[in-house]
């Protein structure tokens, strides 16, 4: 295999981070480079969540370092740069999906221009949503909901996407749906994207590489590289093996 | 539809009916009877004057209201922000203006300002706080915390965050506060212009009295119940459906 120089874009090295007496991370390292699609994989409680929250500068660590293209220093070009959709879409009840679009680019920029109702449109549009867009979130169902999440999400154009088990309780065929839109908008958009999942299939059906977390106090148990060519067969035999594998990996053990 | 509006004009008319018969039955002037105070509003309305005391009126409502929900949204939202505003607003500012009677207020005020607009504002004021301070302090506590960490990932501008997330969050309550300190209001204006103005509703209230002019005493009274019922039904309930519908999930 030919090495390709890539650029990594975020490492992380000796993650800790504690609640009270909880030891939720105990010592994570991983990194991502440009473009990659990254799924972090692990049993529910196992700090999924939190890993990406200090990621998003929503939570602080304990101990341990951050580098964002390689440099230490987080600066608010960084977090103009990343975007974050959670498994609950949040969404604001009182304005529209069209609103709740904009309001992305409200809080990030202060005012909105002529120029970005176009951009509000592609980015409803790039997610199926444009009949949608003066429905108010109560009259969506779930899958609606999180792609007005997901749009609001794109809107900033940001080149890092997290997700936060975006499609955790929709069911099957709404989920598979939204993972081939959310593949399709990754490649098309060239962006780089960290996927929380508890769900190895899914891990395995979107991700080029998948970090696999133990259970708390939680380290990286393997990173597993997934060379299946894309567009993938969800009915491929090695994707079955591979999710055997890591289920495997925790023992009898449910991971949901 | 129908039956309702026949039973509220049943119910008026009895009413009337009933006024008549006993101010009929009493003769006294003392005690007006429907068409002699409906002759005195009329008589209000026909005058420049008569309009002049209800604007007046009406303008110390809204300037009190006004300053007591800037005041009191202050209070109720700060305390978010700081520990050191939070045990202020509860061990002194709320204590404060929860406690004490609006004629206290209205007395001291007089004191202080005089016969002017000053006394019945300020009264006003003192008199809505409270109203804004817990509805607010109800809101803060109900607000959807996972909404505000989504906006943390847009923004590090708090105050964008506060105007285009926590405020809209709040408007349900600054609106109940609003009704609420409305009707508060029109209680308290009408006893700071008794004592502390020298127009205004109150004021001719005032002065009917002093020369026993009872009809004006009720046709005055008659004002502020309609007011009040205007604003309360009408205006307030037009917000409501017009804008609040999207507050309600
Ligand atoms: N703010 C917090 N305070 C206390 N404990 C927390 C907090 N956030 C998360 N935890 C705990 O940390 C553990 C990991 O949480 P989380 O990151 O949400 O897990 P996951 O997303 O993998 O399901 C859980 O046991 C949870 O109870
Ligand atoms: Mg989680």
């Amino acid at each position: 295999m030919e090495e390709v120089k890539v650029k990594e874009v975020l490492r992380i090295e000796g993650l800790h981070k504690r609640f009270g007496a909880l030891v939720v991370l105990d010592d994570v390292n991983f990194d991502i480079c440009q473009g990659e699609f990254i799924c972090a994989l692990g049993p529910s409680g196992c700090g999924k969540t939190t890993i990406l929250r200090i990621i998003a500068q929503l939570a602080h660590l304990d101990e341990g370092r951050i580098f964002i293209h390689g440099n230490e220093q987080i600066t608010d070009g960084y977090l103009d740069d990343l975007s974050v959709v959670f498994q609950e879409s949040r969404l604001l009840y009182w304005r529209t999906v069209e609103e709740n679009v904009k309001l992305a680019l409200e809080l990030k920029r202060g005012r909105v221009s002529d120029r970005d109702e176009v951009v509000v449109s592609k980015a409803l549009s790039m997610v199926g949503l444009l009949d949608f867009a003066d429905a108010f979130p109560h009259e969506l169902s779930g899958g609606m909901k999180q792609r007005a999440a997901l749009a609001r999400a794109l809107v900033t154009e940001p080149s890092i996407l997290l997700m936060d088990e975006p499609l955790t309780g929709l069911d099957l065929r709404t989920r598979e749906d939204l993972q081939d839109e959310i593949l399709r908008i990754w490649k098309e958009w060239d962006m780089t994207a960290i996927f929380v999942t508890h769900d190895p299939l899914e891990a395995i059906y979107m991700a080029d590489r998948i970090i696999v977390l133990s259970d708390r106090p939680t380290k990286v148990k393997e990173v597993l590289r997934v060379s299946l060519n894309r567009p993938r067969n969800r009915d491929d035999h090695r994707i079955k093996e591979l999710e055997k594998y890591i289920r495997d990996l925790f023992g009898y053990k449910k991971l949901e | 539809m129908r039956a309702k509006i026949f039973y509220s004009v049943f119910a008026i008319s009895a009413f009337l009916v009933l006024w008549f018969v006993i101010s009929g039955y009493y003769n006294s002037p003392l005690f007006p009877g429907p068409v002699e105070t409906a002759y005195s509003f009329f008589s209000i309305l026909a005058t420049p004057d008569g309009w002049y005391q209800i604007g007046v009126t009406c303008y110390r409502v809204f300037v009190g209201t006004l300053l007591g929900s800037c005041v009191g949204a202050l209070c109720g939202i700060l305390p978010r922000y700081s520990k050191m505003a939070e045990y202020t607003v509860r061990s002194v500012v709320y204590p404060l203006f929860e406690s004490i009677p609006s004629l206290c207020w209205v007395l001291i005020f007089v004191v202080w300002f005089g016969l002017s607009d000053m006394t019945p504002i300020l009264a006003i004021t003192a008199a809505v706080i409270p109203f804004f301070i817990i509805n607010l302090w109800e809101g803060v506590k109900e607000l959807d915390e996972s909404l505000i960490e989504m906006a943390h990932t847009c923004t590090r501008n708090r105050l964008r965050i506060l105007r285009k997330v926590i405020m809209p969050m709040l408007y349900p309550y600054a609106f109940s506060a609003f009704k609420t300190s409305f009707e508060v209001a029109w209680k308290v204006v009408i006893l700071g212009e008794v004592f502390g103005a020298a127009c205004g509703i109150g004021y001719m209230l005032w002065i009917s009295y002093e020369v026993y002019a009872i009809e004006y005493v009720f046709a005055w009274t008659l004002c502020c119940a309609i007011i009040i019922i205007v604003f309360d039904y009408g205006l307030f309930n037009y917000i409501d459906r017009r804008y609040m519908r999207r507050w309600k999930r």
